[in-house]
């Protein structure tokens, strides 16, 4: 065919717009005066925090249980898992169960309902309608979502660490009833704040990187055929969990690296 | 924005839609209604696309009040002038049809204040919809939707509609509603031209003064215009003088008794 669609969404530029409409909307805010993408952006938070929150705090509470059923029944002694176990079970969720939970979770949630949304949008001609009214579908449409989906997730992840703690505690108590004031001493004790916001971090990075793997499917292959919106979700879908693990990966990768970096400078 | 004066609603320069062969060249000059008329599968759809600037086709050339839609400096400029009602509405989603309607205006402000009501509403009454000002989409019928479309269209600074299957999916009343809209638009100066696309020829006699029947081969887009009928003022040209003998032809015959 002589005649092409026009292909404007590079990763670049959807990267770009995140940080664009985040800058704009977190000053307009400041002022007290919202444009209609500032308010998009308010109802995205809002929608994705109340359709997340539940199976998060789910998830993370189920992970972290069945995490201290294997744990308690490998242990020879509860004693032994007591003085030797718990008080690295909280810094082991917060590290890496908590984050593998909700990116899981943000992946489900977040990649399917974003990349159908833009995908759709695509096929009913939402996307060209934006763009001849000189409207940026990027800022109205995808920046909004990745906003929301980049502070909700982190957000979920602090919540899933008190999730996490009810979920153990429930399967602990039920298997050898320890004291409750020892078991969150330490629980707690393996928790740092440090912790806390590098697994915040990591999921706010994760959740940067699913957003626009969404966008990039939602826009840049997004065709004319209803029938494709199903192949693109399950291909982003497909993407974003190897997203998720790659950038697990790297995280990890730096954490174990960083002490050995941090005595070399020193 | 200043239009220039001399410029005509639209140009097309090379446009190829099928095979680089086959270009299209067109100049509409005010006051004119274009028919664009075919097949299904026929590239109606296609040619409009790229009229409005979302698609594109290497050395053409669509201008708009002398604005290129395909020059990335003049293309924001060529889209303010031209409304455009989609073959799927491309209403979008989540906004009321007030906010639907006001989206031309937001591209300039972002804001929506109550200024901007008296205008949407007076867009939605022309078209017979002002009680649906407020809205949700999901609550309005297939023909409640492109009413709103069109009134969206109308919105802004437009000054050349683009419309596909305008009357889609509309009661009669509604049909003889928005042709008396058309017309009276064009009539008065509102609209400097109306392109539309349409499969409905006693639509098309009614209210175009010009024709263009794209051809089709096996379902499949030639490319190809055949000419028909211009008006004074205007010279509609057509990469294929001549019209084919061929069964896939729209029904020329039909149009010129």
């Amino acid at each position: 065919m002589a005649c092409q669609q026009y292909r404007r969404y590079s990763l670049l530029a959807l990267a770009g717009s995140i940080f664009s409409v985040g800058l704009g909307s977190f000053f307009r805010c400041l002022l007290r005066r919202p444009t209609v993408i500032d308010l998009e952006c308010v109802e995205q938070i809002r929608r994705f925090a109340l359709t997340t929150v539940i199976p998060a705090c789910t998830t993370t509470a189920l992970y972290a249980g069945i995490a201290t059923y294997v744990i308690v029944a490998e242990s020879r002694a509860p004693a032994a898992f007591e003085s030797l176990v718990l008080p690295r079970l909280g810094g082991l969720f917060v590290e890496y169960v908590i984050p593998l939970a909700i990116a899981n979770l943000v992946v489900m949630k977040g990649v399917v309902a974003m990349t159908s949304d833009i995908a759709s949008m695509r096929v009913s001609q939402e996307i060209e309608a934006l763009e001849v009214a000189g409207l940026n579908p990027m800022e109205m449409i995808f920046a909004p979502r990745a906003i929301a989906l980049m502070i909700a997730a982190p957000s979920l992840s602090i919540i899933g660490v008190y999730a996490g703690f009810v979920g153990a505690w429930v399967v602990a108590d039920l298997v050898w009833a320890p004291q409750l004031d020892s078991f969150v001493d330490l629980f707690a004790s393996g928790v740092s704040e440090l912790a806390v916001t590098g697994t915040a971090i990591k999921v706010l990075f994760t959740a940067f990187v699913i957003a626009v793997i969404s966008g990039h499917f939602g826009f840049r292959r997004g065709e004319r055929e209803i029938a494709q919106v199903g192949r693109i979700t399950t291909r982003a879908a497909v993407t974003a969990v190897l997203g998720v693990t790659t950038v697990n990966l790297i995280f990890n990768l730096l954490d174990g690296l960083m002490p050995h970096v941090w005595g070399i400078w020193r | 924005m200043r239009i220039p004066s001399n410029a005509p609603p639209l140009r097309v320069q090379h446009l190829a839609l099928g095979t680089p062969a086959n270009t299209i060249e067109l100049r509409l000059e005010h006051g004119s209604t274009l028919a664009i008329l075919g097949e299904n599968g026929s590239g109606k759809s296609l040619l409009l696309s790229c009229l409005a600037g979302y698609r594109w086709s290497p050395g053409a050339t669509v201008e708009i009040h002398g604005f290129n839609v395909f020059d990335s400096r003049q293309r924001s400029a060529a889209q303010r002038l031209m409304g455009v009602v989609f073959q799927h509405s491309g209403l979008i989603r989540n906004f009321t049809v007030f906010e639907n309607v006001a989206l031309p205006f937001l591209a300039r402000s972002l804001t929506l204040d109550s200024e901007l009501e008296d205008k949407v509403k007076l867009r939605l009454d022309l078209v017979g919809c002002g009680h649906l000002l407020h809205r949700g989409l999901s609550e309005l019928s297939e023909g409640d939707r492109k009413c709103v479309a069109l009134a969206r269209a109308l919105a802004g600074e437009a000054r050349v509609l683009l419309a596909d299957e305008p009357l889609a999916a509309l009661s009669p009343r509604r049909r003889s509603l928005v042709e008396e809209l058309l017309v009276a638009l064009v009539a008065v100066g509102a609209l400097s031209g109306v392109i539309f696309a349409t499969q409905d020829l006693a639509f098309a006699r009614r209210i175009a003064s010009h024709f263009v029947v794209m051809e089709s081969s096996g379902g499949q887009p030639t490319g190809r215009v055949v000419m028909q009928s211009a008006g004074a003022g205007s010279d509609i040209d057509g990469g294929n003088q001549a019209l084919p003998a061929s069964s896939t032809t729209f029904h020329v015959a039909a149009l010129a008794s």
